[in-house]
């Protein structure tokens, strides 16, 4: 009997050595996998939390909470709706639990968790419930994250203006957005049935398929092309097309990633703008070599009546004869100007510094500009570059500080303000003079046409601002007018920023 | 007592060779004014008196949009050692850069005149070669 007591009493000690192995044990997994212990006695209406448990709720030490407000470290919503629902069914019904849940712990911080939930009955009636608590917030997030971006890029690629497709590594198309569908005229199945070899204009399918080629060779990241596609109506689109590569970890291509842009449009409007150049510069070589031969014999032939019949010329008629033969020969030169400009730009263009032009050009007109009581306040920065030619910008510029002093206002000194501001492409300056001003309302229509005046000044030809739109034009700038009858005139000028 | 013994028009625009020709006349600029109406008549008589070292005009006024053969051609295959003596201007109604910056490019050419020469240009002209 004692020998039992003493057998008994080892035993006893050894199981609670074994009990206390186990709990450090699993103390420690506890903590390695930040995982906590729970268990709710529903006879005793009592919580127990383990160590771990409490750290994931941010409580002290000796915490246990009661089953209310147990739950209320859910946070409101949807996280304490479902633990509340599947927590009932665990008592209710015996259901376990395994699921993902916000906790708002004591300290206010959120924290993302894995709550699993198991029920022990007796006699039919839910005794326990016990489980465990897992911090996954980290993971969570990560994945909210990944799930995010895989949203995000979705949405790129459904909702991208351009086209948008996967292709396989045997041409076949994996993906397309609508874009696609929409510029091709097919449909999504339609196209899943063809290779991108089969809709491509054959003129343009070697240069792709070398360049493919390089793309997975890893001799090139990604190239572009301009390229011909039939859509389903048999018509020709022209696309611009970019092209990257997808490849797995180990560096194994995986698909191809193309965008498509539709050029159709553009490309129809070069062609037609390259055809009326065309026909622009037939034009302009018929004003030059036919019209002006024959203008130019009239006034030789003038030349020749007033050297040998002096008594032809003298009666009312012949003034207006030459007068007319040396109006032709001025349209037509004015005319070939205009033409030539467009091929003189091409090369000669170079950086001018904007405000030097402006002091140069007040320099060769001082006289005038003295003699009308005229000052020019040149605003425009110093380091201001314009990309032009010289001998354009002198007569741009030229051209406006003289009307602005041919069309000044009476009993006003002309005083005309330059100044100039600048944007990445273009250099606009401005020249505000204080004159007569223009009625737009009436005018601004053939404000800038040829032999259109619009004051009854004897020198006003209509010429000057022909020519200089057509020279800031040529040089691939722009030119805008404000202006109030009797308060003065703005031109505003864009030329294109030689920085760029 | 005219300026030169020979001036030599190449152009196949009547009216144009008339006028000139008349207030070449007029003016007494030279003894003897030979006009030809393209670039291929004027190369089939000029090249053999050049070649043979016979008398050639002083003077040239070649027009460029010419018929059968044009300036250009004509300058490409006028081109001898002895025609450095010539002075040759072209004289055109194109006042096309591409044509003015492409006399540049020819040795013989001394001048691009734009149609019309006016007997005032003329006389300034002639006076300038005289001097």
């Amino acid at each position: 009997m004692k020998l039992d007591n003493i057998e008994l009493l080892e035993k006893l000690a050894n199981q609670e050595q074994e009990t206390k192995n186990y709990q450090e044990v699993l103390d420690r997994i506890q903590k390695v996998s930040k995982m906590g212990l729970w268990e709710v006695n529903l006879e005793e209406q009592k919580v127990i939390w383990s160590e771990v448990t409490r750290q994931i709720h941010e409580v002290e030490g000796d915490y246990n909470p009661t089953v209310e407000n147990g739950i209320n470290f859910f946070v409101e919503g949807k996280s304490r709706d479902l633990i509340i629902e599947v927590f009932t069914k665990a008592v209710e019904e015996g259901i376990n639990y395994d699921v993902e849940v916000e906790l708002r712990t004591a300290k206010g911080n959120s924290v993302w968790t894995r709550a699993i939930g198991i029920s022990e009955f007796e006699d039919r009636k839910c005794k326990r419930v016990y489980g465990l608590f897992q911090d996954i917030d980290e993971s969570y997030k990560r994945r909210q994250q990944l799930e995010r971006q895989k949203e995000l890029f979705r949405q790129t690629f459904e909702f991208a203006p351009n086209g948008m497709a996967l292709i396989n590594l045997e041409g076949r198309w994996i993906q397309v957005n609508q874009q696609v569908c929409t510029m091709l005229g097919y449909t999504k199945y339609e196209l899943f049935n063809l290779t991108f070899q089969d809709i491509t204009h054959p003129d343009d399918l070697d240069l792709d398929l070398k360049l493919l080629d390089e793309l997975v060779e890893g001799k090139r990241e990604s190239y572009q092309m301009e390229k011909r596609y039939f859509s389903k109506s048999d018509g020709l689109v022209w696309a611009i097309l970019s092209v990257s590569m997808m490849r797995d970890e180990a560096g194994k291509p995986l698909h191809f990633v193309s965008q498509l842009t539709d050029i159709t449009e553009k490309k129809l409007l070069l062609e037609t703008t390259l055809a009326q150049n065309e026909r622009l510069l037939n034009f302009a070589h018929i004003v030059s070599h036919n019209l002006r031969s024959h203008t130019s014999n009239f006034t030789m032939l003038l030349s020749m009546i007033e050297l040998e019949y002096k008594e032809a010329t003298e009666n009312e008629y012949f003034p207006m004869l030459i007068q007319s033969s040396e109006k032709l020969q001025e349209t037509l030169s004015y005319l070939n100007q205009i033409v030539a400009m467009q091929n003189e730009v091409k090369d000669n263009t170079k950086p001018l510094n904007l405000h030097e032009y402006i002091e140069k050009a007040q320099l060769s007109i001082k006289s005038q500009l003295n003699s009308n009581q005229a000052k020019v306040i040149n605003k425009v920065d110093k380091n201001l570059l314009v990309d032009a030619i010289p001998a354009y910008l002198e007569s741009i510029i030229l051209n406006f500080l003289t009307n602005s002093i041919k069309y000044k206002a009476e009993g006003r000194k002309p005083k005309i303000n330059i100044f100039a501001e600048k944007n990445p492409q273009y250099i606009t300056f401005s020249i505000k003079d204080n004159g007569l001003g223009i009625d737009l309302e009436k005018h601004g229509q053939k404000l800038f046409g040829m032999y259109k005046t619009f004051h009854d000044k004897k020198d006003a030809r209509g010429i000057g601002l022909f020519i200089t739109k057509s020279q800031i034009e040529a040089l691939g700038g722009t030119i805008e007018v404000e202006s109030e009858v009797n308060k003065g005139t703005t031109f505003k000028i864009y030329l294109r920023n030689a920085e760029i | 007592m005219p300026k030169f013994n020979h001036v030599c028009i190449i152009d196949d625009d009547p009216i144009y060779t008339f006028t000139t020709r008349k207030i070449m006349e007029i003016g007494k600029f030279s003894k003897y004014i030979e006009i030809f109406k393209n670039g291929k008549e004027a190369l089939d008589a000029l090249k053999p008196r050049v070649e043979a070292g016979e008398k050639v005009p002083e003077v040239i006024f070649l027009d460029l949009n010419m018929p059968i053969m044009d300036g250009w051609q004509f300058l490409d295959e006028f081109m001898t050692p002895n025609t450095q003596k010539i002075v040759i201007y072209i004289v055109s109604s194109s006042i096309d850069p591409v044509d003015i910056n492409k006399a540049k490019e020819y040795s013989l050419v001394t001048n691009y005149l734009v149609k019309p020469i006016t007997p005032e240009r003329l006389k300034e002209l002639f006076d300038k070669m005289e001097s």
